[in-house]
């Protein structure tokens, strides 16, 4: 497959799942809405995708730097008048300034150090924020979020704005993957050492794309909570946190769709499933055979390696054959 | 002064709590290479049969269901390790997060969202005008006692010494003859049931809901990791300091702060990265 076309593939598959789905949405209206969800945990997921699957550094704080971003917007909208088209700004930059400034001294942390801080520094936002008087609303949180303008409450529109910020991200990670810095983020995951060596700057290069990561989820709280007017200290929280994490994991962290795969399997499943308090027996069992089975999620090279066989045993055909060795000789050369 | 001694003493009792949550994680960590996040889980699903069944017999099928849900844990473990070739921990850990869900979800199914605590022991003790209730010295008893006991158990049995073997090198120990496998598979069971034990006094002295799970399995990450992973006994001090910082301050901050100082608490060590390394033997983890 050419370069190009690698390069392309994810968005293409994101716009053609996109129009399908909002399709059949028409039959079953209910649809927009869960298409809204997904692409709102697909907003939340696809930067971890990539800090985790790409750069080995697992963060557990996704859902508490949307929250972060949620509440920054709706303060701005609704205590100063800002416009929601103006609050997008610093709904961004408020959770990346936080995750760049706390990246330095936490990212040199091993795996499981670094998701005990990542989870700490969530409990740490949550209790600002149940504890932040009128000024956050405390546990009852804040209502009276304007919606976006153009869009406003027409859930097909929202759902066409979100997902249009979910393809620039997808574009922008299939790219950055296979940029310079993609490759030096690959280093720094297998061997940051040897990365150091090569001349990458590791500090530097994480510290970035963990404030990038953290911008795209408060990007994501923007939405949400424009989207439904309302934002609490449990809408998003750790739980959330960890649910990013097991969507990553399932759907593939390593595979740019990876982490899109994972939240439409969790939305669906969390919609489908009946007796919503089973849903964890569900998906931890799932989980625990992902992991056994393909560890590097659904959309892994090996489980879809082992797919293509599967589907080239199907066909049968004669062609599989081993090719004539004059053949083989020629596509040698 | 009297109410600083009050509520060290409190901290000191809820810590022995979660000495009993932390040192199994640490003893799982150094002797698998693995961290067992469903270690809170142990202890929710044995405090909740224990308050479900009653006494005198509830402490006992709590601490034997948390024994056949580290059956389960060390199954995980050893399935990974039968289908993988190359051994990645992380995969391990996630699933443990994984077992971690299903039993929050098992839990919530089986005993609901009600907050359930088994009477404690009655009555106080009156120590310069601080008051400690039997509870708290009856937990601290038995932390100090399980601590003795797995101490005997990694210096005099042979069971110990495999585990120690383990931990150092899981492959000399094979070369030697240990069933490495064997070892860890029990070592899962074992901590399990230590946890069981957490869970038991857990719900004794503070309850606890479906939601402790996740909660239970913070403190003892949190105890673990505080001043490094060098074995039981950093994992016992680290849980120990945690339960003070969680009682002082719970009771001088305003009400609700207190959730976050534990947590503030263990940003600040990690990200310095400079106090444990100093202070204790252990690799950082």
């Amino acid at each position: 497959m050419s370069r190009d076309v690698k390069l392309w593939t994810a968005p293409a598959v994101v716009v053609v799942g996109f129009i399908v789905v909002m399709l059949l949405g028409l039959v079953r209206p209910s649809l927009h809405t869960t298409m809204f969800t997904i692409g709102l945990y697909a907003l939340i997921a696809l930067p971890l995708g990539l800090i985790y699957g790409q750069g080995g550094t697992i963060s557990l704080a996704q859902g508490s730097f949307a929250a972060l971003g949620a509440y920054t917007s709706a303060i701005l909208t609704t205590r100063y008048g800002i416009s929601p088209v103006l609050s997008v700004i610093p709904a961004m930059l408020l959770p990346a300034a936080l995750a760049f400034v706390i990246a330095r001294p936490i990212l040199r942390l091993p795996e499981l150090s670094l998701a005990l801080v990542t989870l700490s520094l969530g409990t740490v936002i949550a209790v600002g924020l149940q504890r932040g008087g009128d000024f956050t609303g405390s546990y009852v949180g804040l209502s009276g979020a304007p919606p976006l303008p153009i869009v406003g409450k027409n859930p097909v529109l929202v759902a066409i704005a979100l997902w249009t910020a979910v393809l620039i991200v997808v574009v922008l990670y299939s790219h950055f993957v296979r940029s310079a810095r993609g490759r030096a983020l690959n280093a720094i995951r297998v061997d940051r050492l040897l990365a150091e060596a090569m001349g990458v700057n590791v500090p530097f290069d994480l510290a970035t794309l963990f404030a990038v990561a953290a911008a795209i989820a408060g990007l994501a709280g923007w939405f949400y909570v424009h989207a439904i007017g309302y934002i609490a200290p449990d809408s998003l929280n750790a739980e959330t946190s960890a649910n990013i994490l097991f969507m990553v994991v399932l759907g593939g962290r390593r595979a740019v769709l990876g982490p899109i795969l994972g939240a439409a399997f969790f939305t669906f499943a969390n919609d489908f499933l009946p007796g919503a308090e089973t849903h964890g027996l569900f998906f931890g069992t799932i989980l625990v055979l992902i992991l056994l089975l393909s560890p590097d999620g659904i959309l892994s090279p090996q489980a879809l390696r082992a797919m293509r066989r599967l589907f080239a045993d199907r066909s049968a055909k004669p062609s599989v054959r081993p090719a004539p060795i004059a053949d083989a000789t020629e596509a040698v050369r | 002064m009297t109410h600083l001694f009050e509520f060290l003493a409190n901290g000191i009792a809820l810590g022995a709590v979660y000495a009993l949550l932390a040192v199994p994680m640490s003893v799982v960590w150094v002797t698998t290479d693995v961290i067992d996040v469903s270690t809170g889980g142990y202890a929710v699903v044995a405090g909740m049969t224990a308050a479900v069944v009653g006494m005198p017999f509830g402490p006992v099928a709590g601490v034997l269901a948390a024994l056949a849900l580290g059956a389960l844990a060390g199954g995980i473990f050893l399935g990974f390790h039968k289908l993988r070739k190359q051994r990645d921990a992380m995969l391990i850990v996630l699933a443990t997060f994984a077992l971690m869900i299903a039993i929050e979800s098992g839990v919530l199914s089986g005993f609901g969202t009600d907050n359930r605590f088994l009477e404690p022991f009655p009555g106080a003790l009156t120590v310069s005008g601080a008051v400690i209730t039997y509870q708290s010295l009856f937990n601290l008893g038995i932390s100090i006692l399980v601590m003795l006991g797995l101490a005997a158990l990694l210096k005099l049995s042979p069971l110990g010494l495999q585990m120690r073997a383990s931990a150092v090198s899981d492959r000399a120990a094979m070369l030697v003859g240990v069933a490495v496998r064997r070892t860890q598979f029990l070592t899962f069971v074992f901590c399990a049931g230590i946890a069981g034990i957490a869970g038991v006094l857990a719900v004794l002295a503070i309850g606890m809901t479906y939601a402790s799970t996740f909660i239970f399995t913070t403190v003892a990450f949190s105890g673990t990791v505080l001043l490094g992973r060098a074995g039981p006994l950093p994992a016992f001090w680290g849980a120990m300091l945690l339960g003070i910082v969680t009682a002082v301050s719970d009771a001088y901050l305003p009400n609700g702060w207190a959730a976050g100082v534990p947590s503030l608490l263990i940003i600040l060590v990690l990200a310095s990265g400079r106090m444990p390394a100093a202070a204790f033997t252990g690799a950082r983890p």
